[in-house]
């Protein structure tokens, strides 16, 4: 996934290399909750759930020793802070296929929520309308509703309707990739929960870590479903225990 | 149905577990006939390579028959026998349509596990090869699930027994690779370090492609004994030598081999200090490899030469990067590129030129897989691949 980060401010820590270790809870992350699970840090983290103790510590220790030799992403920053403190990431991945054709599946109704799957829980109420829903551990949840932005010739992507508490917006832009590989897609992703101005800085202070994660899945999903016409899943294969997988 | 799965760090287990079923549009289900163990298998066995889960079918080299297909899939039939090569590959990417498919941009369920490893940047998913990998269940089990079995399925043709087949999942097409990496012209000679399944492949392959001389090396006689008989290569023991970077050297008039396989990876064995340093590292993890097969190789190669790396690694400490430059070398490396290799692989093996069925030294029932895979780790029996037929 070609997921360079594109024209963002550089004054918030992520720490993704540390939560793709399955350590993401700790750090900044700790005392808050389930803020960090809801944005999509538990997916990684979740990858691990129920994973022996031995192979825990081998995985840190993999990882601890792949950070001692530089072989791991540096600790980059990729989060900024738009209007009243709510973060802003964006996130940029190479598809084959050209502008049109990614326009036009990115506003069928139908490809939201899919490529937001795992992150939340969308359902079209028509006129591109889309109603979100998150749920967090201890029966915590988000719900608001987006419209459709669609500027022809410019950006397309969503955004709150204004009657709601969580402030969220995404715009998707493109650029054409060199040689016929296709186009760039850059999505940019706001996402301000409740509680204005502290509610953003709360957020923002996890790192960019989950907004990352929510914006790099979608755009990776998206590529998948345009590409090949499926989001690649492991979902109801075999196993041989229920209590891990 | 019956599989066998990792239950945690050498501790494989036999149980049953519900069929896998049709979840996207391109998948087909195969009913297993034969899979095979791998070498790259012990290292998430051993607990090199971590994101295993605790009821993990594991298995990723097999063949069978085409059970059921999916709404999408157009090529593939039920009841036709095919081939399936380990690495799930969409067709579609653009690493896909640069036949680079191991490193296929569609196919990773759980990218954000391999991603920090790799730079960023994951890979193709493989069946029974840890969440890391796209965590998708093995094909040690009656019947195992493919995703996108259009461009993943080939058609054996008749006259290419099972047993061939088998191989020209994994085995066949990484040494094959192997081999065409290297480029291979007149007059080279080529050296395979190990000659298990993948490096007796990539000595027959590198004969087939034009080799003038081809030389294995390994321990196990009756492995070395394979390489000279049906790749006709000339074989060191490392154990009976002083040093085999002097025996390649007289042995190719102090020219050294053209180009040099790696075909053991990260659990190399070797001799003298070298390998206790990195038996004690990779112990205490502080380093995931021991790497000296692969260091040797470097150190052995003409200059200007090509090093071609099969074996899996995760890091490795005192690389010869040094002997690299300076030697003006060429390295190359990849998971296998299975699907760019197959209909190739299909003709030598229709032709005889290539048939890899002498590296099923031993068959098992997937109920005792637990005691083939410590056979298999342990060479005991002369076991090279331990089949199980299902």
């Amino acid at each position: 996934m070609a997921n360079d980060i594109i024209g963002t401010q550089r004054d918030s820590p992520s720490r993704r290399g540390h939560s793709a270790s399955g350590a993401g809870a700790g750090g900044k992350t700790q005392g808050l909750g389930w803020l960090p699970i809801v944005l999509g840090a538990a997916a990684v983290a979740a990858g691990f759930a129920g994973r022996k103790k031995g192979a825990a510590a081998l995985a840190l220790g993999a990882v601890a020793g792949a950070a001692a030799t530089g072989a791991l992403p540096g600790q980059h920053k990729a989060a900024s802070h738009g209007h009243g403190g709510a973060p802003v990431v964006e996130r940029s991945i190479e598809i084959g296929k050209n502008e049109a054709e990614l326009r036009r599946f990115w506003l069928d109704p139908r490809t939201l929520p899919q490529i937001m799957a795992g992150f939340a829980t969308l359902r079209s109420s028509g006129d591109g309308r889309m109603h979100w829903k998150v749920e967090g551990p201890l029966g915590v949840t988000l719900e608001w509703d987006t419209e459709t932005v669609d500027r022809p010739g410019a950006d397309i992507g969503w955004r709150t309707l204004s009657d709601g508490a969580t402030r969220n917006e995404g715009s998707v832009r493109f650029h054409p990739a060199p040689a016929g590989r296709g186009t760039v897609v850059t999505l940019r992703v706001t996402l301000h929960p409740p509680g204005g101005a502290l509610g953003g800085r709360v957020v923002g202070n996890l790192g960019a870590t989950p907004l990352e994660l929510v914006a790099e899945g979608a755009l990776r999903r998206f590529k998948n479903l345009v590409e090949t016409g499926e989001i690649p899943t492991t979902a109801r294969q075999p196993a041989a225990r229920a209590d891990t997988h | 149905m019956r599989a066998l799965y990792w239950n945690g760090v050498n501790d494989l287990r036999v149980g049953t577990v519900k069929d896998p079923e049709i979840v996207n549009p391109h998948d087909a289900i195969l009913r297993v006939s034969l899979s095979t163990t791998c070498g790259s298998d012990l290292h998430f066995i051993d607990g090199y390579i971590p994101t295993m889960k605790a009821g993990d079918v594991i298995g990723h080299e097999f063949m069978g028959v085409i059970e059921e297909v999916g709404s999408a899939v157009k090529r593939v039939k039920k009841g036709e026998r095919v081939v399936v090569p380990s690495f799930i590959v969409c067709g579609q990417c653009w690493y896909c349509q640069h036949k680079q498919y191991s490193l296929c941009d569609n196919t990773h369920p759980k990218p954000e596990l391999q991603e920090p490893l790799l730079g960023g940047y994951p890979t193709a998913g493989i069946y029974g090869y840890t969440h890391a990998f796209g965590g998708y269940a093995g094909a040690h089990a009656q019947y195992v699930r493919v995703p996108f079995a259009d461009n993943d399925c080939f058609q054996v043709p008749d006259g290419v027994a099972d047993d061939t087949a088998l191989f020209l999942s994994d085995a066949a097409p990484t040494g094959y690779m192997g081999a065409d990496f290297c480029d291979i012209q007149p007059g080279d000679t080529v050296a395979v370090w190990g000659c298990g399944g993948v490096g007796l492949m990539a000595q027959q392959s590198a004969r087939l492609m034009g080799a003038e001389r081809v030389i294995g090396i390994d321990r196990f006689p009756e492995r070395l004994e394979m390489a000279r008989t049906h790749a006709g290569s000339e074989t060191i023991d490392y154990t009976q030598v002083d040093s085999v970077l002097d025996t390649l050297k007289e042995m190719t008039g102090g020219r050294g081999p053209d180009s040099c396989i790696d075909a053991v990876g990260m659990e190399a064995h070797g001799t003298g200090p070298q390998y206790a340093y990195d038996l004690v590292k990779q112990a205490l993890r502080l380093e995931t490899d021991r790497g000296q097969a692969l260091r040797e190789a470097i150190m052995a190669c003409r200059k200007g030469g090509t090093l071609s790396v099969l074996g899996v690694y995760g890091l490795i400490d005192k690389f010869p990067m040094g002997a690299i430059m300076n030697k003006g070398m060429t390295v190359r490396s990849a998971q296998q590129h299975g699907q760019a290799y197959m209909e190739r692989l299909l003709g030598h093996a229709q032709k005889g030129e290539l048939n890899p069925a002498y590296l099923a030294t031993h068959r098992f029932s997937i109920e005792d897989g637990p005691r083939a895979y410590d056979m298999f780790k342990h060479k005991k029996d002369g076991l090279v691949r331990a089949v199980f037929t299902h």
